[in-house]
């Protein structure tokens, strides 16, 4: 029985720990595609 | 004449569980010719089936002498050589601009770990130690490498089921989801339209992506960190634009190379001794119970989801799409929002919650690693 109540905790706070993860990579994402946009890109290349 | 009948005496050998071994190791080998499920490792892992259960098998180790595939279990998995090498290989093969250009679809790459961390339970419940329970578990992964890696970490002795098991469920996700989807959703569910903003990406977002993916995945589950890692720098190989090379062996050559010896070098922890058992069919079982619950934790994330934006919702199917299972499922749900409606495509949606799986299930691996002690 106490390993299943552990393997609950472990579902607890794996899950959260995963979405956690998620949401920073997700903020992460949406940083890169701002910084970083097509457009700036091709003015890049095109001075080049 | 006494020397000729010697030839034959390993004959007397032969057990009946042996016997089974060498079927299970002809279905593997039917399964991925015949149906092509997986046959880059369903083969090479039932002809090994065969190979390490004849009598007295040089294969593996017998008393002192040490077997060639024992040798290279111990020089390329124990060591998580071989792993990494694939991990690679994946990286090199992923393309992550659906997820960048869609970026919330990697929630449902999280949520449909959920199957992982259910069975877990489900497997503590059913006697296993909580290290089993985890190696179990992460069969729900819908990724391999990952599944050998936990299983190797805790060095469970069900290693070989566990492998059969991920690389068998991960072949029949055509035939997994679909039923499962079908019972959750409802047909106008499954007809909602996404439109599809082809919003591009900016390759210096691409290169710098699986850089950030490392630090950030190092930094919060450091034990996952070189799975990702390695899965990462494939992926950087690919963006980068001056190692297409590099990139090319990484996607082929390397993986092919890997997977071979990876499929043999498995089935050396298919011995009858180990293999037949209560415990794998209950494994067997269990790994299906991952796979559904993932289905239906991504799929029950989209619903949550749709509560909250009303105006805007998804497809809950792309919820499913959320496992590692890449490309499979991302086509499988295009298949069935096609089905029902044939003018509704949403493969890229599909595509960037699959690979955000591929992610995922490396973190949920790293967070078991991080929350369970070996």
């Amino acid at each position: 029985m106490n390993t299943f109540l552990f393997s609950l905790k472990v579902m607890g706070i794996g899950l959260i720990g995963i979405f956690s993860v998620t949401v920073v990579l997700i903020i992460a994402m949406v940083i890169l595609t701002r910084l970083f946009p097509v457009s700036a890109e091709k003015q890049d290349e095109e001075s080049k | 004449m006494q020397e000729i009948l010697g030839l034959y005496a390993n004959i007397g050998n032969i057990t009946w569980q042996m016997v089974i071994m060498w079927v299970i190791g002809a279905v593997l080998i039917w399964l991925g010719i015949v149906k092509k499920m997986e046959p880059t490792l369903l083969v090479p892992m039932g002809f090994g089936a065969i190979l390490v259960n004849l009598p007295l098998s040089g294969a593996v180790t017998q008393g002192t002498e040490v077997g060639a595939l024992d040798l290279l279990f111990q020089s390329g998995i124990s060591n998580e050589l071989f792993l990494l090498l694939l991990f690679i290989g994946i990286g090199a093969m992923c393309d992550f601009t659906p997820l960048l250009a869609n970026p919330k679809m990697m929630l449902f790459g999280a949520a449909a770990q959920f199957g992982i961390f259910f069975t877990i339970s489900l497997a503590s419940l059913l006697r296993f130690s909580i290290q089993d329970a985890a190696c179990i578990g992460i069969i729900g992964a819908a990724d391999g490498p990952t599944s050998i890696f936990v299983g190797n970490y805790y060095g469970t002795r069900y290693i070989g089921a566990i492998i059969v098991a991920a690389y068998s469920y991960m072949a029949l996700v055509p035939i997994i989801q679909p039923p499962v989807i079908r019972l959750i959703t409802t047909k106008k569910e499954r007809m909602i339209r996404m439109p599809y903003c082809a919003s591009r990406v900016s390759r210096r977002a691409k290169i710098i992506f699986p850089i950030i993916v490392t630090v950030i995945a190092g930094i919060i589950a450091p034990k996952s960190v070189s799975l990702i890692g390695f899965l990462m720098f494939g992926n950087l190989v690919r963006e980068c634009g001056v190692l297409d090379s590099l990139s090319d062996t990484a996607q082929n050559v390397l993986s092919n190379l890997v997977t071979l010896l990876l499929g043999l070098t498995v089935a050396s922890q298919m011995r009858a001794e180990d293999f037949l058992s209560l415990q794998t069919l209950m494994i067997i079982g269990l790994g299906l119970v991952a796979f559904i619950f993932d289905t239906v934790g991504g799929i029950l994330f989209a619903k949550l989801m749709n509560l909250f934006t009303p105006h805007n919702k998804v497809n809950p199917m792309i919820g499913a799409a959320g496992i590692s299972a890449f490309p499979m499922s991302a086509r499988v749900i295009n298949q069935m929002a096609m089905d029902e409606d044939p003018t509704n495509i949403i493969l890229m949606q599909a595509v960037g919650a699959n690979v955000s799986g591929q992610i995922a299930s490396v973190l949920a691996g790293g967070m078991i690693l991080s929350l369970i002690a070996r």
